[in-house]
């Protein structure tokens, strides 16, 4: 492991200068991807930033009109705890509440389960040179593919690996950073990069820029859930995951968002299993509906063609659960 | 191996009851003189101390951390050993330049492989060490390496392609130099499973056949405590603690490699965790990393803490072969097998030693034509090592499996068809214990439609229940060039001292058992020591021999202390010595167990201060059952949408002889279900295609079963008064495992009607094959 300095803030704007201070150096939160990484050598930053010494940043507050406003330090525990968000954001709770151990949930942030970076094996491993990695190629293409991705892939095909990050993207949330040039607040819509775009990157998120504060809009009038598919039972990526939030009126969907996760480069929505089910009452034919359009234009590697008859699968199962 | 007589030992001939205690059978044993009766059916309703359940005896250690196992080691002065694994899969090394990495301030020591020939990702090519762990990493960094790459291939049934890359050149012999050869196939190797018969007549005769095949990948022993040792000199004393399954074999390596006098080396082992039968060895099959902290000791002047991380213990510490199993079967529509013909194609990387027909060879003994052809195939990965019960759960993967579809084929009851073909009296015993407890009654009937099982409310929906079943053997095997120690001081302790080590069984307890029963004590009154090569020999905790190859000899030594109270004894109570009898801490008048000493009062008679009783092992003798018995069951669900399997409970059915300590055998068992459901359904060592390197070496991407998957677990032990040593004593480590792959698969094939032939059984192999099944209905 390189030399590095632990530069503790007390301030987000501290936090920055300390950041621009040394070039490469690194933001950590809960540490956990990060240190994977040190250990690795897939950073040699000279200078970590902890951000987890800033006070108020882990706190979570419900507006008076039901949104949610979430610290970047709160922990995955905390997300997946707490009282209101597992009643009026259910499928944000448990995809926190199933993500990794009891004890890395107990560390890992938010902010940094939404930042990190691909579990892709040939980005984890230093001696693949990988397209991830700024090399040329995506050793996954003519090789161990099955935990790949059907959608978003090219030049790389990382599954995008935050579990949180589906929920949000169904719940249309908000992503409040701070940076050299002033606050922004980027909509999920936007936040999320293909590799097509940038390869060795997985958001907007700019050198220099901290993510602060996730917003999450109030539900009323919407139902949503969250499932995954595993091969190990627990403390295991899942295969597949799907948040799904309808809003449905007089017995008929008028919205709906359909996300998918672990199957694309970024959480991915799928429109037309959107569109399946707005217009139709929420049912058992409007669930098999969505569930076969959700694997429109899904493009299988060599190994991983289970995962469209999972998506299928769960896309029904999730829709199924909120009728 | 135990079996054998050795010549010229004079005998003294005892009769005993052996066997079940259902059904008793009076056999007579001839056992080396010095010898005394073994325990057995009449013994086993009267022990005090044998059979009862305890904890294990250093369980308080473990719990709260005290145990210190070689990783918790410093010693002053210690160094931080790295070793540096070939980052190529084949070729040569053209240069290793160490001057970058011996200039780095902290750096004491550098070691070189002499190997220039790379044959696997991980092979050893240099070592350092430094004051650090983290200056050790950065040094090791620093190494520059030079191949000349070469083709390599990197699955077995690629490398028995024809025109495969060579993993040994023509001119090489790495099986020997009488095995047939074809590229990188070896075989059928010259050990005899037991060919017997004519496997044509058998077919002939014949009236349902069943031929499948069935595939094994490699799987990684994945030992919690990885592959290390501390080594330190003291002039040309070498004292080197190890985790290790095998200290002596640790002593006789290190001080061959090293070129110097075993008596100049004393290996220890205090608490390990974890080997499974890849620590048998002085380092490891891929490795010579304690050898190497060894010389980098020596050169450093300062201890030296070697321990591997987690990627180089899944490169190159042995693995349990991949296996590739053919298996034709014929029988008679009432169930009678007439033939089995069982051929193998195993890779254990660039070793060989894959083979896995002995459970079909044990399994089928009944059987008059039987044949198993077994076959080495090598491949550019990091050589295997024995996996609990080696080749055995691959190998009963494929018999077992093929009696299941057999058992389909003829509309049998698949333990209606083991019943007619079983030649173990005490397997015989133990399937309807395990049916039982399994709720065997509960299967489906018509495999795959769960409304011909017993599942109530449940078999509705994508979820399905199953039940299977599958046998394992295994043997009684048993080191006898083993020693014993058993100290009696006058103020009543008592030690028993051996060296042997535990490897996570708790066999310090299970010994002390034997021990305590001996001399009419409580277990808990007497003090293991163990796992020192300075103890008297013991044996490597290989081929389930711990208990089997010490217990006898702790009981020899322990009966001669126990002679030497009596003496002390008889005059105190004024009779003979013979006329006495010990039990729970004293003793007593046979006739009259009113009339009883202490042992400590007894203790306190002794001239000197301690009664020093040492006794080396006499040569096993005969068995009641050459093979240990064993069946197992499981209960699996199965999301027929997702392919996601669940295992809901497991029974395994065992003979361990007399269990010493049941809790500690149940222990064993139990581990080994869960090991094998976790092979069976997960684990999976994965090399890329093109690059040859392992792109899952770690336990997030290897995965074995977490807490989560925990199922319920229940282990049944038959005992068996099995003689082959005085205590009546076998193994249980290794049995358990060998039906666990079987059990699983053809629990998953009850519940879903579809066979899953190649392992694991992960979610998108269940979807392939029930998409597949689809097509063709």
């Amino acid at each position: 492991m390189n030399r590095f300095e632990l530069a503790r803030a007390t301030t987000t704007s501290q936090a920055r200068e300390l950041l621009a201070g040394k070039a490469g150096s690194v933001l950590k939160a809960g540490g956990i991807d990060l240190v994977d990484h040190l250990k690795e050598h897939l950073l040699e930053p000279p200078r970590l930033v902890d951000l987890k010494t800033i006070p108020g940043l882990d706190k979570i507050m419900v507006e008076p009109d039901g949104s949610l406003r979430i610290g970047t330090l709160a922990t995955l525990a905390k997300v997946a705890a707490h009282a209101t968000i597992g009643k009026t954001h259910p499928a944000l709770a448990r995809a926190c509440g199933e993500a990794a151990s009891p004890q890395v949930r107990n560390v890992a942030t938010i902010g940094g389960n939404v930042l990190q970076r691909p579990h892709c094996w040939y980005y984890r491993l230093e001696s693949y040179k990988c397209v991830k990695k700024g090399g040329d190629v995506c050793f996954a293409v003519a090789g161990e593919n099955r935990y790949n991705v059907i959608f978003g892939g090219g030049p790389a095909f990382p599954p995008h690996p935050s579990n949180a990050a589906v929920p949000l993207v169904a719940y249309g949330a908000s992503f409040v950073l701070d940076g050299p040039k002033g606050p922004r607040t980027v909509p999920a819509a936007e936040f999320f990069v293909l590799p097509a775009k940038d390869p060795t990157r997985e958001n907007v998120l700019q050198p220099g820029e901290v993510l602060l504060e996730i917003r999450v809009p109030a539900t009323t009038g919407w139902k949503s859930a969250y499932y995954e598919v595993r091969e190990r039972a627990a403390i295991d990526w899942p295969l597949v995951a799907a948040a799904i939030a309808v809003k449905v009126e007089g017995g008929v969907v008028k919205d709906a968002r359909v996300v998918l996760g672990q199957v694309a480069t970024i959480p991915w929505r799928s429109a037309a299993a959107e569109k399946a089910l707005v217009g139709k009452p929420l049912g058992a034919a409007s669930a098999e509906a969505a569930g076969k359009a959700a694997v429109e234009g899904a493009e299988p590697m060599t190994d991983n063609g289970y995962k469209v008859d999972l998506v299928t699968t769960l896309v029904r199962r999730t829709v199924a659960s909120l009728a | 191996m135990a079996q054998e007589e050795k010549a010229q030992e004079p005998t003294v001939t005892f009769t005993a009851k052996a066997g079940l205690p259902s059904a008793p059978q009076t056999m007579e044993v001839h056992a080396g003189v010095g010898d005394i009766k073994p325990w057995d059916l009449d013994d086993w309703p009267q022990f005090e101390q044998m059979g009862k359940p305890r904890p294990r005896s250093e369980a308080p250690l473990k719990v709260t951390g005290r145990a210190k196992y070689t990783y918790d080691l410093k010693l002053p002065g210690m160094l931080y050993g790295r070793m540096i694994g070939a980052e190529v899969a084949a070729g040569t090394i053209v240069s290793i330049d160490t001057s970058k990495a011996e200039a780095l301030p902290g750096v004491k020591a550098v070691w070189t492989a002499d190997s220039k020939v790379v044959r696997f990702a991980g092979q050893d090519v240099a070592a350092v060490a430094a004051v650090s762990p983290e200056v050790a990493i950065d040094a090791a960094r620093l190494v520059k390496v030079t191949y000349k790459e070469k083709p390599f291939v990197h699955e077995l049934r690629e490398a028995m392609k024809n025109g495969a890359p060579l993993v040994f050149a023509e001119s090489e012999a790495p099986a020997g130099k009488d095995v047939p050869r074809k590229g990188n196939v070896f075989g059928p190797g010259a050990r005899s499973r037991g060919n017997r018969g004519d496997l044509d007549k058998g077919f002939a005769g014949a009236e349902v056949v069943h031929e499948g095949t069935y595939y094994c990948p490699v799987h990684t022993h994945s030992c919690l405590e990885t592959h290390g040792v501390v080594a330190s000199w003291e002039g040309d004393q070498l004292t080197v603690h190890a985790s290790t399954q095998g200290i002596f074999a640790v002593r006789e390596g290190l001080a061959e490699a090293l070129g110097i006098d075993r008596k100049n080396v004393r290996v220890l082992c205090e608490h390990m965790g974890g080997g499974f039968g890849s620590k048998l060895g002085p380092s490891a099959s891929g490795s010579a990393f304690a050898m190497a902290a060894c010389k980098m000791a020596k050169k450093a002047g300062a201890p030296v803490k070697m321990m591997l991380d987690r990627k180089q213990e899944h490169l190159c510490t042995g693995n349990a072969p991949s296996a590739l199993m053919t298996v034709k079967v014929g029988a008679k529509k009432d169930g009678t097998v007439t033939a089995v013909h069982y051929r193998s194609w195993g890779s254990a990387g660039v070793a060989g030693g894959a083979g896995t027909a002995g459970p079909a060879a044990s399994l089928h003994g009944k059987n008059p034509n039987f044949k198993a052809e077994e076959y080495d195939v090598f491949t550019n990965a990091g050589p295997g090592a024995p996996l609990r019960a080696p080749g055995h759960s691959q190998g009963a993967f494929g018999i077992e499996s093929a009696m299941d579809e057999l058992a389909d084929k003829l509309g049998m009851d698949p333990i209606e068809l083991r019943k007619k073909n079983e030649a173990s009296p005490v397997r015989m015993a133990q399937y309807d214990l395990g049916a039982k407890e399994i709720g065997w009654a509960r299967r489906n009937k018509k495999a795959g439609d769960t409304t011909t099982g017993g599942w109530g409310g449940t078999a509705k929906g994508a979820k399905k229940r199953g039940v299977g079943m599958a046998n394992g053997n295994w043997y009684v095997f048993a080191a006898e060039d083993v020693g014993a120690q058993v100290k009696v001081h006058r103020d009543g302790s008592v030690e028993v001292i051996a060296g042997y080590q535990d490897i996570g069984t708790g066999s310090r307890t299970a010994i002390a058992v034997v021990a305590a029963e001996e001399l009419g004590v409580e277990t808990s009154a007497v003090t293991m020591r163990i796992g020192d090569t300075q103890f008297p020999e013991g044996p490597g905790s290989g081929g389930s021999v711990t208990i089997n190859s010490v217990a006898p000899v702790v009981r020899l030594a322990a009966n001669e202390a126990r002679t030497k109270l009596f003496a002390l004894a008889a005059p105190l109570l004024g009779v003979a010595p013979g006329e006495l009898d010990a039990a729970n801490g004293k003793i007593f008048v046979a006739k009259d167990p009113a009339k009883s000493v202490t042992f400590k009062q007894a203790a306190a008679k002794m001239s000197g201060e301690t009664i020093d009783c040492t006794a080396k092992r006499k040569k096993q003798y005969e068995t009641f059952r050459g093979d240990l018995a064993g069946t197992q069951f499981a209960e699996v669900e199965v999301d027929t949408e997702t392919g996601e399997v669940r295992v809901i409970k497991m029974v395994s059915v065992n003979d361990c002889g007399f269990p010493a300590n049941p809790l500690t055998a149940q222990n064993q068992v139990i581990g080994a279900m869960i090991q094998g459901a976790s092979w069976a359904l997960l684990e999976n060592r994965i090399l890329d295609r093109n690059v040859g390197t392992m792109v899952n070496p770690n336990l997030e991407s290897y995965k074995i079963f977490a807490p989560g998957d925990m199922f319920e677990a229940k282990s049944i032990l038959t005992p068996v008064a099995n003689l082959g040593n005085n205590t009546s004593t076998a193994g249980i480590g290794e049995p358990p495992i060998v039906p666990t792959l079987a059990v699983i698969a053809n629990a998953v094939y009850n519940a879903i009607g579809v066979r899953i032939r190649e392992l694991p059984i992960t979610p998108d192999r269940v979807l392939a094959a029930l998409s597949e099944a689809r097509r063709r209905a």
